[in-house]
């Protein structure tokens, strides 16, 4: 008799942690099945770390991220693994390369349906986002109200009409700077040169004389290599502007070398901030429940300012001291 | 004798080491750098390890993986932190917090549809914290559109990514005054606790609490206060 209780109690026991375990096991799968994925094409890079840290750090909680680097010689058979493995409610295209290889496997995968996604931390974008499906982004390039309205805020005198000269294939986007201008009391003056000159130099010197005859404030100048490069640099921007008291805001750090004497301001992507900016994007897709419709590509909201006082002293342009603590870096010499 | 020259050292490089400097975390959405911020409280306060975050993604992780003996922070950002306790809280005309506004371009925003409308805040509290906590002042679900710093909120009106943005007062006066966008506010009810230090367990650190109450006029204003206060 006492036998049998015993056996009964043991039988009892066996099945209930095996119950136990099974709760257990069952639930660690559902906790981790339950948050959804997002696969990340990102190639490598400190920029590219960086607005990946900066989006996945606000979602880990929500979101599982997968990441696949993209290399040279990476294939699209690649790219259709990991989808395949990881079931992605949305994929984010993070750099020119991804993108370019992930059009490639829309390319080669005619008749499937895409999940929907993200083109962040790439030139052009919004061109881009055109020749994918299901695609939305956030531009990379700075928009120039962005820009002006920061250095307007350091500057001691006023900021009304800004200078920009620019090739033919960037007309819709001065035309769109224009608009955002407007409101800010701002004047974008343009001046177009064509796409290809033989004589580029010397119209991009003839561009840049005329828009400081009609007396803008300052100069924007776009990254575009063949009218930014070191010959042009020499032969056409610093003679012209010579010691003029002109700021001239420029897109990349090394434009603002005080021994340039050139750049006076700088405005470039927070690329940290850019991941944020994205994840908030992604956020917002989850809460519609993965659907991107009517979302339009956003203009990106943070940069990081710099300003060369030492360029500035020297052309006698006077600027607000008390501002200079509002910027993230200040060259002094 | 070269026992003793190694005894020599090892004392010398205790005693001259660092490792037992007080810690603060400082974490105060404003238009100064964290950079200028960290070097003007550093200038004031040498023997104090201060660390400024300009993100508060950034602050909340190291608060996890590091611990400090203090954070200087939003009233918010400390209630909602386990580990520490509000010992200086900041002032301004006399109070201990201050009045919100919510902005808009050309119209004042609608309180009544304001869960309909997208409101930029800068992120305080983490996404889902954020969200649960900006419902709870206006009483309604609220859609939001967080940015990592002060500066990204004239953005989010100058492209549209936001209808709205929800701010201080005296932040709203900051940022009209950068721009000549049209922004239209609308006065709140609600009212959000100014910076204040907290400190591990509620221990307060005199060094630390010194330090904050020698913080000169540009400092405090930069953190949004007039002075200190002990709780």
């Amino acid at each position: 008799m006492e036998i049998s209780i015993i056996k009964t109690m043991n039988l009892m026991m066996k099945k209930f942690f095996s119950l136990l375990f099974f709760l257990v096991f069952s639930s660690v799968v559902y906790a981790s099945d339950s948050k959804p994925n997002v696969l990340v094409l990102t190639a490598n890079g400190e920029a590219f770390t960086k607005v990946v840290s900066g989006m996945t750090v606000e979602l880990e909680e929500d979101i599982n991220f997968n990441k696949l680097f993209i290399e040279k010689n990476t294939s699209t058979k690649e790219i259709d693994k990991a989808i395949t493995t990881t079931t992605p409610k949305l994929i984010v295209l993070v750099g020119n390369s991804s993108i370019k290889s992930y059009m490639e496997y829309q390319k080669n995968n005619p008749k499937k349906s895409f999940p929907p996604s993200l083109a962040v931390s790439a030139l052009f974008v919004d061109k881009l986002v055109t020749k994918l499906k299901n695609t939305i982004g956030i531009r990379y390039e700075i928009p120039a109200v962005t820009s002006i309205v920061n250095l307007r805020s350091v500057m001691s005198k006023p900021i009304k009409k800004v200078g920009v000269v620019y090739r033919e294939w960037m007309t819709n986007l001065i035309v769109e700077n224009q608009k955002y201008c407007t409101p800010e009391g701002i004047e974008l003056v343009s001046y177009i040169l064509p796409n290809k000159d033989s004589d580029m130099t010397d119209k991009l010197k003839n561009g840049i004389e005329t828009l400081l005859k009609k007396g803008v404030d300052a100069l924007w100048v776009v990254n575009d290599n063949t009218l930014l490069n070191g010959n042009t640099l020499s032969s056409a921007w610093l003679p012209t502007i010579g010691s003029k008291d002109i700021p001239v805001i420029v897109g990349i750090e090394p434009l603002l070398a005080s021994n340039l004497n050139f750049g006076t301001f700088a405005v470039f992507p927070d690329h940290y901030a850019l991941g944020s900016q994205a994840a908030s994007v992604i956020g917002e897709i989850m809460d519609d429940d993965w659907n991107i419709e009517g979302r339009e590509i956003e203009q990106p909201l943070s940069v990081k300012k710099m300003i060369n006082i030492a360029v500035m002293t020297k052309k006698g342009i006077p600027f607000k001291s008390e501002k200079l603590s509002e910027m993230d870096h200040v060259i002094t010499q | 004798m070269k026992w003793k020259i190694f005894q020599t050292l090892l004392w010398f490089s205790i005693l001259s080491s660092p490792v037992f400097a007080e810690t603060l975390y400082v974490f105060v959405p404003s238009s100064t750098s964290p950079k200028v911020m960290q070097d003007n409280m550093t200038a004031l306060c040498p023997n104090i390890d201060v660390v400024v975050f300009g993100r508060g993604a950034d602050f909340r992780k190291q608060l996890t993986d590091s611990p400090p003996d203090a954070v200087l922070s939003l009233s918010t950002v400390i209630e909602k932190s386990t580990n520490f306790k509000s010992v200086l809280i900041g002032l301004q005309n006399g109070s201990a917090d201050e009045k919100y506004v919510l902005a808009g371009v050309d119209k004042a925003p609608d309180i009544a549809s304001i869960s309909e409308k997208k409101i930029g805040v800068v992120d305080l509290l983490g996404r889902n914290p954020m969200k649960d906590y900006i419902s709870e002042l206006f009483s309604a679900p609220v859609k939001l559109k967080s940015v990592t710093k002060q500066e990204d909120l004239l953005p989010l009106l100058s492209f549209g990514a936001a209808d709205a943005i929800f701010v201080p007062e005296r932040i709203f006066n900051e940022i009209k005054s950068k721009t000549q966008l049209n922004l239209v506010s609308t006065p709140l009810d609600i009212k959000v606790g100014l910076a204040r230090a907290g400190f591990s367990g509620g221990k307060v650190k005199e060094n630390i609490a010194k330090c904050i109450e020698s913080f000169n006029n540009s400092l405090n204003e930069s953190l949004g206060v007039e002075k200190w206060k002990s709780q």
